[in-house]
């Protein structure tokens, strides 16, 4: 049977562009709203600020973005009720609440917003069995139960909600595989995995592990499904996950490295989810935090569970429990 | 985030790239212009109309914008109110048409399959029949959207729908194509459910295992290179008939030397079988898997050292209060917490990279760890009644954490960088440092 996968070119970049990068970021950053595709974006706008500037911290040079612009554009997107909006005008919703918390973190400017309304509203959409609906509207995921805990914990606030309960909930979503679904019954996903264990201090560890590093394909790439194709995201997801459990180095770096240095594009700077693709700042954070887990010397390490440089959480001070498994 | 996903970087000439700037800057007019409409009229009870229609076209190009699904949802709402059932019936099959064209352009929009969901919990006269129907058609285009599973599922439940037909469409697939990782994913959910083992011993059933071994077998032989009938094989594990499976697998492995699948499902087997009885082949099966599949060098490397430590547990007198795992090539520690109540615990001349396993060894008095790979100390520091301690022959740089230890008399830190900085330290340790 065929594996499903991609072929590197042989003209395929070899070396971290980084100067490049910074430039593409740069240049997302300020793209006009008279800009149809930037427009059309526009829902998940604090997500793709996060994105880029978590990329540009991580090549230090966090500076260039414009500070003040951005903490004017997060405390404009907070909303009565507590959450926050992808934009103003938009709703809110825990995915990008959890972005804005991530942003204040890198500006070290969590005062800036009413951290106990962001309290109430992350604690308000727990559920009775544990779980955590995105918004009030009530769709249920892991993705969520990871979004809340991550928020309380940068604002130290996770005895709003019952973290038992919330563990116990992820827990049932766990499969035959040791992998975790969106919701009890659903597949395993490398991304539901992340948030999964970010959320919890225990997993079945070598099985787990095993199957995420079944991930990797001869080109380097990991996918995050059995059969897919592989892509730069992945390698955030997967890598995070096997770092949590102790388990990076059932990875083939090397190859990997290959892999996320042939996604770049020589032309614009900015990486894609595979060779030949357009590039996006979600890809280019992804791709610069696998390379940091694996501890490029040109990017400043990154946090696992956070995706936040490390000596950002460091100065926020939050412990996290390693896990000890097998 | 679909729209960042799979779009092909393609070269342009100047004038097609004109033309394309010149139909964005219209479109982008015009969503505009529907993204105001909606604002406007958003707040005002009397508009609901004019909200649905403007934001079933964003909807129709962005089926990821949340707050669209949203006022729709409020729209809704008062509709359920306002107007007769049939109205509400009606306006809730427009929701669903909707929700199914922005499936089409865009199969995994969550918003389009929570709106979905979110109808059908609403509507005067839901048709689960119809769903599940249109479930199967959508999963005969593409078998493994998780998504349309999850509604599947959502629908089976909803629907009261009888599990065994729910088994029989997962076997349908599976004899289609034994590579659909999803459908096999499904059956591990069913099969416990509806075939429970009577003793509370198995998951399943007795005859539903060997049914299922049959099952997988077939799929492995179809086509060795397969993962996912042996992902789930490995999770089945199924003890009845072990050594006429592994026969099997030692004959496709006959066939085929160099297939990964069947010579790492032939170790879980030897090792489900009798540890002890296969430890050389095991061995043997482990240094073949290095080659055939290098990319996954360390993983076997660890997994060797599990299957060393879980035999020496096997063997091991409980009531010797020592325990030796030296010289056994052991790159990293399992099952710590079964070392817990030894006292003398010796694991030199390995290859050990870290300590943090160690932790466990709460009893510890006397812990040998010449001659390993080791960076760092840190962690040691929470044993409790450590008297001596053996560090020699390793990497270690710094020794302050041991400063914890406060019933450490002896520690041994010859061949390390640290030891040509005995003058640095403290007092407290260079006065027990041999
Ligand atoms: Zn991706």
């Amino acid at each position: 049977m065929l594996i499903k996968d991609v072929v590197l070119g042989e003209d395929a970049p070899k070396a971290l562009l980084l100067e490049k990068h910074k430039e593409f970021l740069l240049s997302y950053g300020k793209k006009s709203h008279m800009d149809y595709e930037h427009k059309m974006t526009e829902y998940l706008r604090m997500s793709g600020y996060y994105w880029g500037l978590t990329a540009l911290s991580l090549m230090g040079d966090l500076e260039h973005a414009g500070k003040e612009e951005i903490l004017n554009f997060v405390q404009e997107c907070q909303n009565p009720c507590g959450g926050i909006s992808p934009a103003p005008g938009h709703d809110p919703h825990l995915l990008y609440t959890l972005s804005a918390v991530q942003i204040l973190c890198l500006y070290d400017a969590l005062d800036i917003l009413d951290k106990e309304a962001i309290v109430k509203y992350v604690s308000g959409l727990q559920q009775d069995d544990g779980s955590f609906a995105g918004d009030k509207w009530g769709e249920i995921d892991t993705r969520f139960s990871f979004c809340a805990l991550a928020c309380l914990s940068f604002v130290k606030r996770l005895d709003a909600v019952n973290v038992d309960k919330a563990v116990e909930y992820i827990l049932q979503c766990m499969n035959f595989d040791g992998g975790f679904g969106c919701r009890p019954g659903s597949e395993s996903h490398a991304g539901q995995i992340y948030c999964c264990l970010g959320s919890l201090d225990l997993a079945k560890g070598d099985l787990l592990g095993w199957w995420l590093s079944e991930r990797q394909l001869p080109s380097g790439g990991l996918n995050g499904r059995p059969e897919k194709l592989p892509d730069v995201c992945y390698s955030w997801w997967v890598l995070a996950s096997l770092s949590m459990l102790g388990r990076l180095h059932w990875i083939d770096h090397d190859l990997l490295r290959s892999f996320i240095l042939a996604c770049q594009d020589s032309e614009t700077g900015g990486i894609s989810d595979r060779p030949g693709d357009i590039p996006d700042p979600f890809h280019t954070l992804f791709g610069l935090a696998g390379l940091s887990l694996f501890g490029d010397e040109h990017l400043v390490p990154i946090h696992p569970v956070f995706c936040l440089p490390y000596p950002v959480i460091d100065r926020l001070g939050i412990q996290t429990q390693s896990l000890h498994v097998g | 985030m679909i729209e960042m996903h799979g779009r092909v970087k393609v070269k342009t000439t100047a004038e097609k790239e004109a033309e394309k700037e010149k139909e964005r800057k219209e479109r982008l007019i015009q969503y505009t212009r529907l993204l105001d409409e909606v604002k406007d009229k958003r707040k005002n009870k009397e508009c609901f109309q004019e909200v649905l229609d403007a934001s079933k076209q964003v909807l129709l190009c962005n089926p990821d914008f949340g707050t669209m699904w949203n006022v729709r949802k409020e729209a809704l709402l008062q509709m359920e109110v306002s107007q007769d059932q049939d109205a509400f019936q009606k306006q809730c099959l427009v929701e669903l048409k909707l929700a199914a064209d922005c499936l089409k352009c865009n199969p995994k929009s969550y918003g389009a399959w929570h709106h979905r969901i979110w109808i059908m919990e609403r509507m005067p006269c839901p048709d689960w029949a119809f769903e599940l129907d249109l479930t199967q058609k959508a999963l005969g285009l593409d078998s493994r959207n998780f998504h349309c599973w999850d509604y599947r599922r959502y629908i089976v439940k909803k629907f009261g729908q009888d599990l065994h037909k729910e088994l029989n469409y997962t076997s349908e697939l599976i004899l289609e194509n034994f590579s659909n990782y999803s459908a096999w994913h499904y059956r591990s959910h069913l099969l416990p459910e509806l075939c429970p083992d009577p003793n509370g011993t198995w998951l399943l059933s007795e005859e539903k295992r060997l049914e299922e071994l049959e099952l997988i077998q077939n799929a492995a032989f179809t086509d060795p290179e397969d993962q996912s009938a042996w992902l789930y094989h490995k999770s089945e594990k199924v003890l009845a008939a072990l050594t006429s499976q592994l026969q099997s697998c030692q004959e496709l492995i006959e066939l085929e030397p160099e297939s990964k699948w069947p010579l790492l499902t032939s170790v879980n087997l030897m090792r489900a079988i009798d540890p002890l009885q296969y430890k050389d082949e095991v061995n043997m099966v482990l240094q073949k898997l290095k080659s055939v599949d290098s990319q996954r060098d360390n993983f076997y490397t660890d997994l060797k050292s599990k299957f060393l430590i879980e035999n020496h547990l096997q063997q091991v007198n409980w009531h010797a209060g020592s325990i030796s795992f030296s010289e056994m090539s052991l790159s990293t520690i399992y099952c710590a917490d079964s070392l817990l109540l030894f006292r003398v615990v010796d694991l030199s001349y390995n290859e050990l990279k870290s300590v943090s396993p160690l932790a466990a060894l709460q009893c510890c008095e006397s812990l040998n760890l010449q001659h390993n790979c080791l960076t760092s100390c840190h962690g040691l520091e929470c044993l409790p009644f450590l008297k001596e301690l053996n560090i020699a022959e390793n990497l270690i740089d710094d020794v302050n954490p041991l400063k914890e230890c406060l019933n450490l008399k002896m520690l041994k830190i010859a061949g390390n960088p640290v030891a040509l900085k005995v003058e640095e330290l403290g007092d407290s340790l260079k006065a027990i440092v041999i």
